[in-house]
């Protein structure tokens, strides 16, 4: 999938600004933002369901929402409700025949997806019986059948409960497996930084960064040090602030609680060497890891 | 498109609204025979003095509401319904054109409604012929006309929810309905009083929904050259005294042509 300046306006709101993406084939990928930062609508665009303002996208090698390209995707959108006069199985078989599943194959294709997502006993239950969980299932079920080389996912956990959504996660590594792509949006970011392998990140319809996951955290080691020294605590502080960016700083009783920022965790002990040199003393260093969170957050604050 | 048509045709007859429709058609049905085998037991003047054909126009009349009236409520939400419910996201993600999402909803509601409205007209047909004998003369051409009110109303319904709300399309098509009804049932006075606003009015109503012209041409065309005919002509807002011209016809068919390629325009340019 590939976009070069998608933009969309909704009268005088700027949903996606000049968005340019590339995502590979095979592999997982997380569009992540806030609540109206535009990913929905970026998806959107991406299937054919809204027109862009400006730019184009290509899906698998074909302009984003042609017929050919609809052919080769699955979707799962972020709120819908499926009819509720029928049943799970009719659902899904409506969408079969809308996929061009052939007819000899349809029953066991159907069968299949349902199965798939946990809905294998339920397909007979007509679809106002579902709880919100498992309509979710079945909107994935959906989206997985015919066995799309490209899968779009809005938000496909957030009504499940915990258990739900480790089989959606089981579910979305499975489709790595099977060199399929799927490109995610979502909230969960713990989540997502399970089984993401790249990641985008927009904030007011830009991207803000976008990158392998290890690139997005590959610079978001820190360390959290906790130091007293009484007259040489500045001086300890201020020889850490020469190497390090401290990112917060905290009074704690005679002492002060700092996190500094590391180019690698091996910098850990280059920090402990550096207070002691300053005539500080070390009460506490922990080296640690940024999470998407952290970094998720730094980004749309800033 | 078969596969739209045939889930849109699944989904009409499993909602509970083709029930409602069903049991007040089975009572109206109901009550039509009781009043019509009454009548011709007495052989009281609706039978005696008018002829069997009344027999037959007054349950035309009657029953014409029906179909006008799943028309709308069958169509209101036909697309709307699921672009509000999200169901429509899903849809169109598939290799299918949004012409043929719209023509094969038309096609479902139109199976619907042209079954519904021939089962309709058959059984008032059937207990006239029962009590008094009466037969329709020129069936074809006047069933022909009566299929084609709830198609009409269909294809403006379908065109309305491509661009609003369901509750507003069904509220507005009601209305139409309604206004059509009322500018026919104005017209016939001009039968009888040259009032020029008057059959303006039903004009241009019958130009906004041609529905209620192709029931005052049925009704006239079963009353042509009948005893009871002339009568019929009497009734006032309920005759086809003032019949449509052949044109208005021709004008309806036109009008759900345009109805049909206007929904189709404009829900393969709107955003869902």
């Amino acid at each position: 999938m590939e976009a070069d300046g998608l933009t969309r306006r909704f009268g005088r709101t700027l949903a996606c600004a000049d968005i340019s993406l590339k995502v590979p084939a095979g592999g997982i990928f997380a569009l992540l933002g806030n609540n109206g930062a535009g990913k929905s609508t970026f998806v959107k665009m991406l299937v054919g369901l809204l027109r862009p303002t400006a730019g184009r996208a290509q899906v698998l090698g074909r302009p984003a929402g042609d017929l050919a390209a609809r052919r080769q995707i699955g979707y799962l959108p972020e709120n819908f409700r499926y009819p509720d006069w029928a049943t799970g199985a009719e659902v899904i078989g409506f969408h079969a025949t809308l996929a061009d599943i052939a007819p000899v194959r349809r029953r066991a294709r159907v069968a299949d997806a349902l199965h798939r997502v946990g809905l294998g006993q339920a397909g007979g239950a007509l679809v106002r019986s579902y709880s919100k969980g498992m309509q979710q299932r079945l909107g994935l079920a959906c989206a997985l059948l015919g066995e799309p080389p490209l899968l779009f996912l809005d938000e496909p956990t957030s009504a499940l409960d915990p258990v739900g959504r480790r089989d959606v996660r089981e579910i979305l590594q499975a489709l790595r497996a099977e060199g399929r792509t799927v490109f995610l949006n979502s909230h969960l970011l713990s989540e997502v930084e399970m089984v993401s392998d790249a990641a985008a990140i927009i904030r007011g319809g830009r991207v803000a960064a976008a990158g392998t996951l290890a690139e997005l955290l590959g610079t978001a080691h820190e360390a959290e040090v906790r130091l007293v020294g009484g007259a040489a605590l500045e001086a300890a502080v201020a020889a850490l602030a020469v190497r390090w960016p401290v990112r917060e700083r905290q009074a704690e009783g005679a002492g002060v609680r700092l996190v500094v920022g590391l180019a690698a965790p091996e910098d850990v002990a280059d920090v402990a060497a550096a207070v002691v040199a300053a005539g500080g003393r070390l009460l506490g260093l922990q080296a640690r890891t940024r999470s998407l969170e952290d970094v998720f957050i730094e980004l749309v604050r800033a | 498109m078969r596969a739209v048509a045939a889930f849109t045709l699944k989904e009409a007859l499993r909602r509970r609204l083709v029930a409602v429709v069903v049991a007040v058609t089975g009572l109206f049905l109901v009550l039509l025979s009781l009043g019509v085998q009454a009548e011709a037991r007495l052989g009281g003047p609706a039978v005696a003095l008018l002829g069997g054909v009344t027999v037959v126009l007054v349950g035309i009349y009657l029953a014409s509401p029906l179909p006008a009236l799943l028309a709308v409520l069958s169509s209101a939400g036909a697309i709307s319904a699921e672009i509000e419910s999200g169901a429509m996201q899903a849809v169109l993600a598939r290799p299918i054109g949004r012409a043929q999402i719209v023509l094969g909803k038309l096609l479902g509601l139109g199976a619907l409604l042209a079954a519904y409205t021939l089962v309709l007209y058959g059984a008032v047909l059937l207990i006239a012929w029962a009590a008094a004998r009466a037969t329709l003369p020129d069936a074809p051409a006047v069933l022909g006309l009566l299929v084609l009110q709830p198609l009409i109303i269909v294809a403006a319904t379908v065109l309305g929810s491509t661009f609003l709300p369901t509750l507003a399309n069904g509220a507005a098509a009601i209305l139409l309905y309604g206004v059509a009804a009322f500018g026919g049932a104005l017209e016939q006075i001009t039968a009888f009083a040259d009032v020029h606003a008057l059959s303006d009015i039903g004009i241009i109503t019958s130009l906004m929904l041609p529905a209620d012209a192709m029931y005052r041409r049925a009704a006239a065309l079963a009353a042509q050259g009948q005893a009871g005919g002339l009568i019929w002509r009497l009734a006032g807002p309920a005759s086809g005294a003032a019949t449509p011209s052949p044109a208005m016809v021709w004008y309806a068919l036109v009008y759900v042509a345009a109805a049909v390629g206007g929904a189709v325009w404009i829900f393969t340019r709107r955003d869902v």
